[in-house]
C-alpha cells in the first residue's frame, strides 16, 4: 500500500430514497487517492460524479460499503471537522457568502476551521494572490466580482486552513477556456508543489488530460 | 466570538430585513414596557396601600343573630332592649384573648366612653334639643271660662306645656353629648398615623396616664379653647362626678370633603381623646358607667382572615357578636387601580402571544431566505448548532436595540397612558356609584354605604387610589429584557429545529 495514500472507497454503493431496490446511482464503487496528484473524475450526467463527491466530502452519508480517510472510516469521525479541517472544496457555482466581501469569506472559513493564524486578513490577501487575485480583490463583495474571480476566492477559501484534499465539483464548467487553464495550473500546482491531493469531478476533456489520474463513472464501472 | 462576528457583519449587511424586524419588535417592546410599567406600579400601589391600610378585624355587634334572639316569642320592646342590655360586654380578657394568635400581628383597643361637659358647648346642628309638646286640657266647668258646654253647661280649657323626653333608655347605646376615647400608646392612635386626624397645635400627650387630652378645632373654636385650658366633664347619670382634663392639643379631621355633607362639623368634633388610664379610672369611680371597648386586630394577610374568624369562633366569642373586616373597603380602594392592572396584564399577555408568534413567523421567513447561507456554512464545516448561535445571536442582538428603545418609548407614554387608563376607570366607577346614589337621593359623590359615617364597627374608611406613576423602572427594565431574551429563544427555538432539518447538499443542489 502507498504511504502517499490518504482516501480510499471501498466498495461504496449509493441509490436515491426514493429509487427501486436495485435501482444504484453508484455501486461498488473503490477507488484510491493519493496525496501529490490530480485525479479527475469523469462521467455522462447522471453518472454519479457529483454524487460521489459528496459521499467523500461526508455531505452524504447513507451510503453502504465505506470511504476511509488517512484509515479512519468517514462514518465513525466528525463530519463538520472533517470538513472544516482536512478537505476543501469548490463548487462549480462557488458557493460565497453574498453579503461577505471576498477576504471576509475566506477568513471565515479560517474561523470555523480554528486554525491558528497570526492575521488572518493577511492571510487571505495571501491565499488570494497566490490564485492570481490581488489585494484590491480583498474588500470587494463576492457578487462583483466576475465569475472566475468568484471561482479563484473559492479556491482560495478551500485552501485557508490547509487541507490536504482539495475537492472540486465541475470548477471550470461557468468559466472560459483561458480562465479554466489558469484554473488548471492552480490545481496542478497545489498538487505537484504543495503536495495536495486534487479531485476534480469533471465534464471536461481538457480536466482531464491535465490530471495524473483519470476515473470514470460509466454505467456503475470504473475505467 | 467568530460567531458574534459574523452575526454583527450579518446584521449590518443585511439593514433592510433588521429594521424590519426591530421595528416589529420596538412596537412589542413599546407595549410591553408600558404593560410592565403600570403593572408594577399598580402592584406597587397596592402593596403600599395594603401596608398603609391593613386587614384589620375588629368585634361589632352579630345584629341577625341579635334580631332573631328578641324575636323570639312575643317581646315588648322594653323586653326586647332588657334582653339587648343582658348581653355581655367584650372584655379586655377576651381581646386579649383573641389577639393571641399566630393570624394577629398587632392588636390594639380603644376605649369609649360617653360623657358629657361641664360649661362646654358641644358642636352639633340641631338646635332644639328636646321635645316640646302642647297639650290642650278641656275641663268642665273648671279653670279658665273660654265658652259654654253643648248641654249650656260652661266649660274651661287650659293649655298645659309638657316637655317629654320620652325615650327607651338603651344601655348600650352611647349616651353622653361627648366621647371621650382612650388609646393605650400612639401606636395605637391608627387615624393620627393615617392622617385622618392631625394635630394643629400642641400635642398629643406622651404621658398615657395623665388627665390630658386632645380637643378637635370645632370643639376648641365653639368653647374659645386653646393648648393649656382646662375642660370638665362630667358623669351622664350624675353631674356631681366630675374629672378635669388638661388640653395638650387641638385636631382637626382630614375627611373626605363629599363625606357628612349633612353637618356643619365632622364627625369626630365631639371626639375627646385621652388615654385608657384616664377612662379604666373614671369607670372605677361610677360602677353604673359601661364603656365600649373597640379592639382592632391587624392581620398578617388577607389569607387569614377566615382562619382568625374561625379560630375567634372556637374561642367561644358571644354568638351576638361578629367579627368585621375591612377587606371589602380596602378592595374597593383600590378597586379602580387593580382594573388597570388587570387590563394592563390581559394587554401584555395578547402582547406576548400575538408578539411570539410574529416573531416566530419572521424568524422562520428569514430562515428560509438565508438557505443558502446555512447551506454554505454547513459546507464549509460550521456544526448545526453554530449556525443556529449565530442566527440566534442576531436576532437577540437585534432584539435587545430593540427592546432598549422599545423601552424608551414606553417610558415616555406610560405615564400618561396609565393615567389616562386610571382616570377613564375611575369616571366609570364614579358613574356607576353616582347612578346608585341617585336612586338613594343622596348627592353625587356620596356612596350609601359610607354617607356621613367615619366609621364602620371602628375600622377607619379608606380614600380611593387616584394616580399611578407607572415608570419604566430598572425592574420592568428587567422584565422586559427577560422577557425579550425569552421570545427571542422560543422563536429561535422554531428555527433551531429547522436548521437542523436542513441538509446543506439539498440547499445547495436547490440552489444550483
Amino acid at each position: 500500500m502507498s504511504k502517499n495514500k490518504i482516501l480510499e472507497i471501498k466498495d461504496v454503493s449509493y441509490r436515491y430514497k426514493d429509487a427501486k431496490k436495485d435501482e444504484y446511482v453508484l455501486k461498488n464503487i473503490n477507488y484510491n487517492f493519493e496525496l501529490g496528484k490530480v485525479y479527475a473524475i469523469k462521467g455522462k450526467s447522471g453518472s454519479g460524479k457529483t454524487t460521489l463527491l459528496s459521499l467523500i466530502s461526508g455531505l452524504e452519508t447513507k451510503y453502504t460499503g465505506n470511504i476511509y480517510y488517512n484509515n479512519k472510516d468517514l462514518k465513525k469521525i466528525d463530519l463538520d471537522t472533517y470538513r472544516n479541517t482536512y478537505i476543501g472544496i469548490v463548487f462549480q457555482s462557488y458557493n460565497l457568502l453574498p453579503h461577505l466581501t471576498a477576504s471576509e469569506n475566506i477568513i471565515l472559513s479560517m474561523d470555523i476551521s480554528k486554525v491558528k493564524v497570526k492575521n488572518k486578513k493577511e492571510k487571505a490577501i495571501e491565499l488570494m494572490q497566490s490564485v492570481g487575485l490581488n489585494e484590491s480583490f480583498a474588500n470587494r463583495r463576492v457578487l462583483k466580482l466576475s465569475g472566475g474571480e468568484q471561482q479563484r476566492i473559492a479556491i482560495a477559501r478551500s485552501l485557508s486552513y490547509n487541507p490536504e484534499i482539495i475537492l472540486a465539483d465541475e470548477p471550470t464548467g461557468n468559466l472560459d477556456k483561458d480562465t479554466e487553464d489558469e484554473i488548471l495550473t492552480i490545481f496542478k500546482d497545489l498538487a505537484h508543489k504543495e503536495n495536495k491531493c486534487v479531485i476534480i469531478v469533471t465534464h471536461s476533456k481538457n480536466v482531464c488530460d491535465n490530471a495524473d489520474v483519470v476515473y470514470e463513472l460509466k454505467n456503475n464501472k470504473e475505467k | 466570538m467568530y460567531i458574534l462576528k459574523n452575526a454583527l457583519t450579518s446584521i449590518t449587511r443585511n439593514k433592510g430585513r433588521n429594521i424590519l424586524i426591530a421595528i416589529i419588535i420596538i412596537v412589542i417592546s413599546a407595549s410591553c414596557a408600558i404593560t410592565l410599567a403600570i403593572r408594577q406600579s399598580a402592584s406597587d400601589i397596592v402593596t403600599a396601600y395594603q401596608n398603609k391600610n391593613p386587614i384589620e378585624v375588629t368585634i361589632g355587634m352579630n345584629r341577625n343573630n341579635l334580631m332573631n334572639s328578641l324575636k323570639d316569642g312575643d317581646k315588648t320592646q322594653e323586653e326586647m332592649i332588657d334582653a339587648f342590655n343582658e348581653i355581655e360586654p367584650i372584655t379586655e380578657e377576651e381581646i386579649n384573648n383573641y389577639g393571641d394568635s399566630k393570624y394577629v400581628k398587632e392588636y390594639y383597643y380603644t376605649y369609649s366612653l360617653g360623657i358629657n361637659g361641664k360649661d362646654l358647648e358641644e358642636a352639633t346642628d340641631s338646635l332644639v334639643k328636646e321635645k316640646t309638646e302642647v297639650k290642650t286640657e278641656t275641663t268642665p266647668w273648671g279653670g279658665d271660662r273660654e265658652g259654654r258646654g253643648p248641654m249650656g253647661g260652661d266649660f274651661a280649657s287650659k293649655k298645659t306645656t309638657t316637655k317629654t323626653t320620652e325615650k327607651i333608655f338603651n344601655e348600650k347605646a352611647q349616651n353622653g353629648v361627648f366621647q371621650l376615647i382612650g388609646y393605650n400608646s400612639y401606636e395605637d392612635m391608627k387615624d393620627f398615623i393615617n392622617g385622618n386626624y392631625q394635630i394643629t397645635d400642641g400635642e398629643v400627650s406622651n404621658d398615657f396616664d395623665s388627665a390630658s387630652c386632645v380637643i378637635s378645632e370645632e370643639l376648641a373654636t365653639l368653647n374659645e379653647l386653646s393648648v393649656g385650658d382646662k375642660i370638665t366633664l362630667v358623669d351622664v347619670d350624675d353631674d356631681k362626678n366630675t374629672y378635669e382634663f388638661t388640653i395638650t392639643g387641638i385636631y382637626k379631621e382630614n375627611t373626605d370633603e363629599s363625606n357628612n355633607m349633612a353637618s356643619m362639623f365632622s364627625n369626630s368634633a365631639n371626639e375627646i381623646i385621652t388615654n385608657v388610664n384616664v377612662i379604666k379610672n373614671i369607670l372605677s369611680k361610677n360602677e353604673d358607667l359601661s364603656a365600649t371597648i373597640t379592639p382592632t386586630f391587624i392581620l398578617n394577610s388577607k389569607d387569614d382572615i377566615e382562619k382568625f374568624n374561625k379560630e375567634v369562633e372556637d374561642k367561644d366569642i358571644s354568638e351576638y357578636y361578629t367579627l368585621v373586616n375591612n377587606l371589602e373597603q380596602i378592595e374597593n380602594a383600590t378597586a379602580s387601580i387593580d382594573n388597570v392592572k388587570n387590563f394592563a396584564t390581559t394587554f401584555l399577555i395578547i402582547t406576548l402571544i400575538i408578539g411570539s408568534v410574529v416573531l416566530v413567523v419572521i424568524n422562520m421567513i428569514n430562515i428560509r431566505e438565508r438557505k443558502y447561507e446555512i447551506g454554505v456554512l454547513r459546507t464549509i464545516g460550521m456544526k448545526k448548532i453554530k449556525v443556529s448561535c449565530q442566527f440566534m445571536l442576531e436576532l437577540l442582538i437585534v432584539c435587545i436595540v430593540s427592546l432598549m428603545l422599545g423601552a424608551l418609548i414606553g417610558s415616555f407614554t406610560s405615564v400618561p397612558v396609565a393615567n389616562s387608563l386610571l382616570k377613564n376607570e375611575i369616571e366609570n366607577t364614579t358613574s356607576s356609584y353616582d347612578d346608585v346614589s341617585k336612586n338613594f337621593g343622596i348627592d353625587k359623590g356620596e356612596r350609601p354605604a359610607d354617607n356621613g359615617h367615619k366609621y364602620n364597627f371602628g375600622i377607619a374608611q379608606i380614600k380611593q387610589v387616584d394616580k399611578i406613576d407607572a415608570v419604566v423602572d430598572f425592574k420592568v427594565l428587567g422584565e422586559l429584557l427577560g422577557i425579550g431574551v425569552l421570545l427571542t429563544l422560543l422563536s429561535s427555538l422554531a428555527s433551531m429545529v429547522t436548521i437542523s432539518r436542513f441538509s446543506p447538499l439539498t440547499i445547495l443542489k436547490e440552489r444550483s
